[in-house]
């Protein structure tokens, strides 16, 4: 009882890293930040912009970045969703070292980081996710956590290259629900809406993050860049007093805390995890952190 | 538990039906493209519609296709009635497509985006009126779109200028379709897009 007192009091202490805050701004912030060339330009939001005779500002010229989160221009320099630029590949059975040009640097930071940090980070959908698992606490509505495994999105991944060769589209940007988001305050682009919607109903009435954890092929790709990330959660196996706490904050899987707190590994090791601070938030012992290192397994 | 089920089902269906959806309208869009396409297959193979095109063009000619386009939704793409492809000598458009949907186009005359369509039932040139306008905003005049001298029929004076397509030099701008002075009952000039050509051959 005094142990648990203590540990109380050692929170209110230790409070660290405001990860959830400081995540929520980053989200908002990466979202805002491809309004401001059309804004600046003077076009607007939505894409409700028509020229006239004489050549107007664009968004392209007016600030260092635009585009989207598919493909951006920042400072010159051409950015390209890895993914969707795999997904062009196999639709159009063609390949330009320019689009390895485009997709490396996303591709390398995202690999060196943890490839996931994307969907923890960056991805609108996962915003609208909290937002919903905030919404389904208030309404106190009882969802299953892991209705379906958290490694079928590789497989949905997979699926998504497979469909884009056979039906020569890059299929996850025709349905994409991040696009609706992204796309839709950018350019007025509706692409995605009903995958937004069925993800929305299906979160708030079915399953817990079932979206993000186990389905969406985006997530699946950066399951797998994940695997190697060099930033990762790092436990300290004498402070950990196995309360499971940070099992139950994850919006992964509770799953890919298990061989860490177990004492079996010295960090979170799943290409799953995004980096989002819940387990380092909830932990009662400050025995989680993210830091920098890859240690092998059983150190 | 049931409920649930019931629940992922329904999201599964919705998204099924967006995706079929999808694969049904692929191929069946007759979308006016930006110059640079190489063929609408081609370009639907290539666009991850990341919108660079729509935000490069200087006269905001561009808009995104609506989510009726199935999977071509998000795609960029032209309302020449409402505001035609000017034809920069530049191409930002195709200088901001990041996965080559657009490419290959140097001259102002390269694009091949469809070429233009005049229906001689309501075009008033066909009817001795002496209009020209397509014929004048043409950017390749006497070459995309010539003037054909005919003779009026019962009548030793005037002459009928009939505005004739070249649908090999034409570019598909719309810029034409923009500025036809006619829209009742409906425009007479429209673009035969490329994907209409390849689909049907040209009719």
């Amino acid at each position: 009882m005094s142990d648990g007192q203590n540990n109380e009091t050692q929170v209110k202490k230790a409070k660290g890293f405001p990860f959830t805050v400081v995540r929520h701004v980053v989200q908002i912030l990466i979202l805002m930040l491809f309004l401001i060339a059309p804004i600046v330009a003077g076009w607007g939001l939505f894409g409700g912009m028509v020229g006239g005779d004489n050549a107007i500002a664009t968004p392209a010229q007016s600030f260092p970045l635009y585009g989207t989160l598919s493909s951006s221009t920042i400072f010159g320099i051409t950015l390209i969703d890895p993914f969707a630029a795999l997904q062009t590949v196999v639709a159009a059975k063609a390949f330009d070292p320019a689009w390895l040009v485009g997709l490396l640097p996303l591709l390398v930071v995202y690999g060196l980081i943890r490839g996931r940090v994307f969907c923890g980070w960056v991805c609108p959908v996962n915003l609208v996710c909290e937002i919903v698992d905030w919404l389904r606490k208030k309404l106190h509505l009882q969802v299953q956590e892991m209705p379906i495994p958290r490694h079928v999105k590789v497989y949905m991944a997979l699926g998504v290259l497979v469909l884009s060769a056979v039906l020569s589209f890059p299929v996850f940007e025709a349905l994409s629900p991040i696009s609706f988001i992204n796309k839709g305050l950018v350019l007025g682009s509706l692409a995605g809406g009903l995958t937004l919607l069925a993800i929305i109903i299906a979160e708030l009435f079915w399953g817990h993050r079932v979206w993000c954890r186990s389905i969406c092929p985006l997530g699946g790709f950066y399951e797998v860049v994940g695997k190697i990330g060099l930033v990762n959660v790092h436990i300290d196996h004498d402070a950990c007093i196995g309360c499971n706490k940070c099992k139950k904050a994850c919006l992964c899987d509770p799953q890919i805390l298990d061989a860490a707190v177990a004492g079996e590994d010295a960090i979170v090791r799943a290409g799953d995890c995004m980096l989002c601070g819940k387990c380092v938030e909830a932990c009662p012992t400050a025995s989680l952190a993210i830091k920098p290192g890859r240690p092998s397994k059983n150190v | 538990m049931s409920a649930g089920k019931v629940i992922a089902g329904l999201a599964a269906v919705l998204v099924a039906a967006e995706g079929a959806f999808a694969v049904a309208a692929n191929g069946s869009s007759k979308l006016l493209r930006p110059p640079g396409i190489q063929g609408e297959a081609d370009f639907m193979a290539r666009c991850i519609k990341c919108g660079k095109c729509i935000e490069a063009c200087p006269y905001a000619s561009l808009h995104a296709a609506g989510p009726a386009e199935g999977a071509a939704a998000g795609t960029p793409c032209i309302d020449a009635r409402e505001q035609a492809c000017r034809l920069c000598k530049d191409f930002p458009c195709v200088a901001a497509c990041p996965t080559g949907a657009l490419r290959d186009v140097a001259e102002r005359s390269d694009p091949k985006a469809g070429y233009a369509r005049i229906d001689e039932e309501v075009c008033i040139a066909y009817q001795g009126y002496r209009c020209e306008v397509c014929y004048r905003i043409c950017p390749l005049i006497d070459q995309a779109i010539t003037l054909d001298f005919q003779a009026m029929e019962n009548d030793d004076i005037h002459t009928k200028f009939i505005p004739t397509i070249n649908k090999d030099v034409c570019t598909g701008c719309g810029l034409c379709v923009e500025r036809c002075a006619v829209d009742e009952p409906y425009v007479p000039i429209r673009i035969v897009t490329r994907a209409e050509q390849e689909r049907d051959g040209g009719r």
